[in-house]
């Protein structure tokens, strides 16, 4: 558990948590186009079984095919503004491994009925690696794990 | 890194090390002399052998997340306040299985922080 000090490590960690919590921010309230920006084009989005929620497995390779199951979730309901859903991640380990990529290991909770009595839905930890792209960190892995 | 941001993160890697079971990693979060204090309880552990002991005999199916964070730092010492959640599945179902409050006190040695002591209340 070492600590560095160097002056770029500590600003790439910091815009790594900052993308980390935009995309749950997003992925809320925002539009599927303010997700995706925070994703690098060929990123890929891995996502297992979830029966706590009753969602299949899903990879999707390419922000083209993360769009799309972005709008399926929104379609069926699962997330998006209007839904009462909420994503919020804790427990945020940043390891900055070269100045252009960045891996974060992070839990998140995922709340429904937000509106009224919120209930706790699932549980799971993302495994992300992102990138520094000339528009800043991005998302370039995401594999998700329930429970 | 800020110091606060240093502390927050060796606070999160403490909780994924646990979880994962990484004997070593959860380990290298404490100092040498570290002490564990359950609050109620009166359950304390001392040093890495008890520490090690501990993590090695927990049936830990649980994912532990720290929040609100409170980090006063000076020197080479800081203290830290912060709320934990412990989340689970239990029959398929997402469930918070409790939660409780630390009460830390961290040193840095060779220029990492490291929990000296960790005090926790549950409820």
């Amino acid at each position: 558990v070492g600590v560095s000090s160097s002056n770029w490590r500590a600003a790439a960690t910091l815009d790594v948590l900052d993308v980390l919590a935009q995309l749950a921010r997003c992925c809320d309230f925002g539009t599927v186009d303010d997700y995706l920006e925070l994703v690098a084009e060929h990123g890929t989005w891995d996502m297992p079984d979830n029966p706590q929620v009753g969602v299949a497995a899903s990879r999707r390779v390419g922000r083209d095919a993360i769009r799309t199951g972005v709008e399926e979730r929104r379609a069926a309901g699962f997330q998006g503004p209007g839904t009462n859903t909420l994503h919020v991640i804790g427990s945020v380990a940043v390891d900055v491994v070269a100045p252009t990529e960045a891996r974060a290991r992070s839990y998140w909770l995922y709340y429904a009925r937000t509106a009224t009595t919120p209930e706790l839905r699932s549980v799971g930890q993302y495994d992300d690696r992102f990138v520094r792209t000339g528009e800043g960190w991005r998302l370039f892995h995401r594999r998700i794990s329930v429970g | 890194m800020d110091d606060r941001e240093a502390i927050r993160q060796l606070t999160a890697r403490y909780n994924l090390a646990f979880d994962e079971r990484d004997v070593d990693g959860w380990l290298a979060c404490f100092t040498p002399d570290a002490r564990v204090e359950f609050a109620g309880s009166g359950r304390i552990i001392e040093g890495h052998d008890q520490l090690r002991q501990v993590i090695e005999t927990t049936d830990n199916t649980g994912r532990h997340t720290t929040t609100d964070f409170i980090i006063d730092v000076d020197g080479d010492r800081a203290v830290q306040r912060c709320h934990l959640t412990e989340l689970g599945v239990d029959n398929g179902r997402a469930v918070v299985r409790r939660f409780g409050r630390y009460e830390d006190e961290l040193r840095r040695d060779a220029g990492t922080w490291r929990f000296a002591s960790r005090r926790l209340r549950y409820g």
